[in-house]
This record gives structure tokens, C-alpha cells and sequence, in this order.
């Protein structure tokens, strides 16, 4: 498990001058291996700042390129009025707001930028893409930032939400809750003697039926939540803090919906899901997984994937499918079958005349290994408020609770 | 045992025992100076400043019971340890294979050349 320093704060109220070694140290004496405490970041040094483009020349080249010749403002760095940089990229207007590396910076493979003559020109530095900075691997053209309120000049590592002291966590068996950042904080604020404020914050109430129909059919998965949020805005992007810290934890940042969803898994250990409400058709049916005679292999995210075996449907029991034995993976957002994958919801609904898109959350609790069943509606909730509050959606108050999360009576023996 | 070797004892889990502990030595190679500086990495220890060296534990009754034991009248403390780090620790060797490749210069200096 890889926690980021800044994401355990949220829930841990760690002092201040508490480093990644330092909350490393206090979790190994608790039981916690960590491994490694990754400086994400610090392979990026010298100026890097915000930059503004404030003109620039588009000039081809013999090799069949086109440069672009730009005037940047970098505010106090500049020399005389601005900064003359050469950029291969495209993907800007004049206006835009940029990271620019000034002569002096190194970036992350030991890439020291200085003002060196190229196409004509002396360029004064660098205008930087996000693999470039070691911020995902997207090269297909320079970071630009759609913050409004940026100062040309100012330091852009707090901007770019740079660095951050990542703890690498190799956890034992008997402590599957620390496969999420709300165990972590809560063991982090346990071994430093701080207060834990718990990101589930809510119980789970008795059944309801009023919002999307589910149906449950397998014992194994106790409780699903289906919440629903209409007027999502399939192409809003994923806030930087947001894009960065799935990235930290080592995932990829997809889209906004599927950045949700995996942001809320990271943090409250439970699996889950963002369904289009436009792509469902009957009920989501909660069953058992079946084997390849049955039941046609899945396509997960990663390629295709056959339960073979009694274990692996053990291991699955969660897979939402449709009544009729179809799955309902090509509903689920950021699924490569709807060939959309950059894009949260499907393409259709960019068309104007289309009313905006719908969201249904599920919460699939897990049943063992993370097993919380209880912390399903929690995450459920919490994945709507932030397509609520980041992505423009609206929560309907019609919610779907299938299961019961009561516990279960269990014995032992006293001596 | 360890010499001047700083050790380190930490709570770890074991499916067969419990509670159990792991003992760690501080890596003979670079006494922890390879921690957080990504400059100078530690390839004996990753970086990470410290080398398991064994596990232990109080074995979990079940265990006892599946191999016809009482474990009403008998405990048990299981533990091992890592014999080639041992002899790593000892000799302050960097790399684990050259305890299996069977190369002869290394072993004729740990007998101290005796043929």
C-alpha cells in the first residue's frame, strides 16, 4: 500500500514537522512494515515555475517540424519583459498558463536544462509536459494549467502538488484494513498519540428501495449501495490534488469519475464502481461469478479475464452482472470497451441535444480480505459528493441500500 | 552475538504463530547512510537501512493441536533465522549470491585459505 504523506494528514492530525521517516519510524513500532519512504518530487530541482505565454511565432522546419517561438512571463525571472523559449508543442494559446524550467533546473533521469541554442534561437529554458516532470505519463503535448488565479514567477512544485513523502507499506495478512489510507491514518494517529477523524462518518441504515433497482443474489456480498447523480459533466478534468495522489498511490489518472472511484477505494479500502445510468438497462444483479462454460469471459481493464475455477469465483463474488448473464461492464465509466477511456462518460453526451449525463455510484463492499461491509454506504456517499462538488452532478435524494450489514453473532472460548 | 551490529526487534505477523516479532540488523554495508539519500543507494539493503535477519514468534496453539500436541500442557516459541545473512552479517559480504555460486576465491577467504 502506498500512502501519501499529505492524504493520512487529512484524517490523522500528524504535528507538522513529522516527516515521512519520522510517522516510518512510529508504524514500524506499531507492527507496520514500511518498506521505503519515497520523496516523490525531489528528483525535480532548481527553478520551476508558472509561466504565462505572452506571444509566440510558429515557425517550420527542414526536418518537417514546426517549433513555436515563444514569449513567456515568468515574473521575476524574466529578462527584459519576458522569457524566449522554443517549444515543440501545440497544444496552447497565447494567455495560457505554463510550467516553465528555468536554466539551473534538473528534472527527474538527471535532465539539467540550460539556455542553449536550438532552431535558430537561444532557448531560455523549457516549457514542461507532465512526463517531462515526472507527473504520469502524458508527453503528447506541455501541461497547461487551468487555474485562474496563478502569478507568473511563483513556484510551481506546490502548484503542481510536486512533492510529497510516499510511505511504502508492505501489509500482513491480519491487517487487510491497512490496505486503505483511512487504517493508515487510523494506526498513524494511534502510534503518534493524535486524533483520528474517521472519513466514514455515517452508519448504514436499513434497507431502501426508492433509487436504481439492485438485486442481490449471492450471500457473499452483504450489503450494496447504489446511489445516483445526475447533470455529471463528462469533461471536466480531474483536479490536480486528485490526479496527483491516485498517481502517488500508484494508480493512473483516467478521468474524473474513474479518479473518484479509485480515490475513494484508495481511501476506504472498499471497491467500487460509477455506472452510466444511460448504459444500464434492468436491475444490477449482485451474483457469484460463473466459469467459461457459462458465462463468456470479462473484459476488465486490464485485458480478458476467465473465472476458471471454483476459487476464482470465490475470489469474485462481487461482479455486478445483468439479469440476463450479460455483465454490465461495458456501463461501468473509464471501461476500454466503450472505447472512450479518456473521457468519463460516453461520447453521446457531448452532443448538445442530449440531456447531461446521469452517474450511478455502486458500492460494492468487499467480503474478506478488506472486508468492511459497513463502509460501503460511507464510500458511496462520499464518491457522489465529490462528483457533486468536482464534477458539476447533482445528488437525487431516491438512494438504493440492498443487504444488511447487522452483525453476526460469533463465540469463543473463554479460559 | 552481533558485535557492535545495532538490532532492531519489531512486532510482525505470522499466520502460525502468536504474537510474533522479526529481528532486523542494521545493513553492514551502509550503516544506514543509504536512507533517503537517493545519491548514494544501498543495493545490500535497498536503502531501507536495516536487514531482516530472522522471525519469531509463540507458536499458535492450532498448530500444536494439528501436530497432535496438547496445547493445554505445552507451548511452543518458534523462530528462524537466515544462515547466509548470518554469514553475510559476519563477513560483511554485499551480495547474497556470492554465497551459492560456488566461486572458490570466496570461499577460501572466509576458511581463512585453508585448503
Amino acid at each position: 500500500m502506498r500512502a501519501p504523506l499529505s492524504w493520512l494528514r487529512e484524517y490523522a492530525a500528524l504535528p507538522e514537522d513529522l516527516d515521512g521517516r519520522g510517522l516510518s519510524d512510529a508504524l514500524i513500532r506499531a507492527g507496520l512494515e514500511v518498506e521505503t519512504v519515497d520523496q516523490a518530487g525531489a528528483d525535480v530541482t532548481g527553478p520551476l515555475v508558472i509561466g504565462r505565454v505572452l506571444d509566440f511565432v510558429e515557425e517550420p522546419q527542414k526536418n518537417g517540424k514546426t517549433i513555436r517561438w515563444c514569449q513567456v512571463d515568468v515574473g521575476p525571472h524574466n529578462l527584459d519583459g519576458a522569457r524566449g523559449i522554443v517549444c515543440g508543442a501545440r497544444n496552447f494559446d497565447v494567455g495560457d498558463f505554463v510550467v516553465v524550467s528555468l536554466p539551473g533546473a534538473v528534472l527527474p533521469g538527471g535532465f539539467a536544462i540550460a539556455a542553449r541554442k536550438t532552431y535558430g534561437h537561444v532557448s531560455d529554458g523549457m516549457i514542461c509536459s507532465a512526463a517531462e516532470l515526472g507527473l504520469g505519463d502524458d508527453h503528447s503535448g506541455i501541461m497547461v494549467l487551468p487555474d485562474p488565479g496563478l502569478v507568473p514567477g511563483a513556484d510551481a512544485a506546490p502548484v503542481l502538488e510536486l512533492r510529497d513523502d510516499v510511505l511504502d507499506i508492505a501489509v500482513t495478512p491480519d491487517r487487510g484494513y491497512c490496505l486503505s489510507i483511512r487504517g493508515l491514518a487510523r494506526e498513524a494517529a494511534q502510534a503518534t498519540g493524535v486524533a483520528f477523524t474517521d472519513p466514514v462518518d455515517r452508519a448504514v441504515p436499513l434497507e431502501i428501495t426508492a433509487g436504481y433497482p439492485v438485486e442481490l443474489q449471492s450471500s457473499a456480498c452483504p450489503i450494496f449501495v447504489a446511489i445516483t447523480v445526475t447533470g455529471v459533466d463528462p469533461t471536466r478534468p480531474s483536479p490536480r490534488w486528485l490526479a496527483r495522489r491516485v498517481q502517488l498511490a500508484g494508480m493512473r489518472s483516467i478521468s474524473l469519475a474513474v479518479d473518484i472511484t479509485n480515490y475513494v477505494m484508495l481511501e476506504t479500502g472498499q471497491p467500487i464502481h460509477a455506472y452510466d445510468r444511460d448504459r444500464l438497462d434492468g436491475p444490477i444483479v449482485v451474483r457469484q461469478a460463473q466459469t467459461a462454460r457459462s458465462s463468456p469471459p470479462w473484459t476488465t481493464w486490464s485485458g480478458r479475464w476467465t473465472p476458471r475455477t471454483a476459487d476464482h469465483r470465490r475470489h469474485r463474488p462481487d461482479r455486478a452482472g445483468r439479469r440476463d448473464g450479460r455483465s454490465v461492464d461495458r456501463a461501468v465509466v473509464g471501461h476500454p470497451k466503450r472505447g472512450d477511456r479518456g473521457c468519463a462518460l460516453r461520447r453521446d453526451d457531448h452532443r448538445p441535444d442530449l440531456p447531461a449525463a446521469q452517474a450511478v455510484v455502486g458500492g460494492v463492499p468487499a467480503v474478506r480480505a478488506r472486508g468492511r461491509p459497513a463502509a460501503g454506504y460511507a464510500a458511496a456517499h462520499r464518491v457522489a459528493q465529490l462528483l457533486v462538488e468536482l464534477a458539476g452532478g447533482t445528488l437525487s435524494p431516491d438512494e438504493t441500500v440492498r443487504g444488511s450489514v447487522l452483525p453476526q453473532p460469533s463465540t469463543t472460548d473463554r479460559r | 552475538m552481533f558485535g557492535d551490529t545495532r538490532t532492531r526487534m519489531r512486532p510482525n505477523y505470522f499466520p502460525f504463530t502468536e504474537p510474533s516479532a522479526e529481528l532486523d540488523l542494521e545493513c553492514w554495508v551502509c550503516h544506514g547512510a543509504s536512507v533517503g539519500d537517493p545519491a548514494n543507494p544501498c543495493r545490500t539493503c535497498k536503502s531501507e537501512g536495516w536487514i531482516e535477519w530472522g522471525g519469531c514468534g509463540v507458536v499458535n496453539p492450532r498448530v500444536l493441536q494439528a501436530c497432535g500436541v496438547d496445547s493445554e500442557i505445552y507451548t511452543g516459541f518458534a523462530f528462524g533465522m537466515g544462515v547466509d545473512r548470518t554469514l553475510m552479517s559476519r563477513n560483511n559480504s554485499e551480495d547474497m549470491r556470492d554465497m551459492i555460486e560456488g566461486d572458490v576465491r570466496f570461499s577460501r577467504a572466509l576458511v581463512g585459505l585453508a585448503r
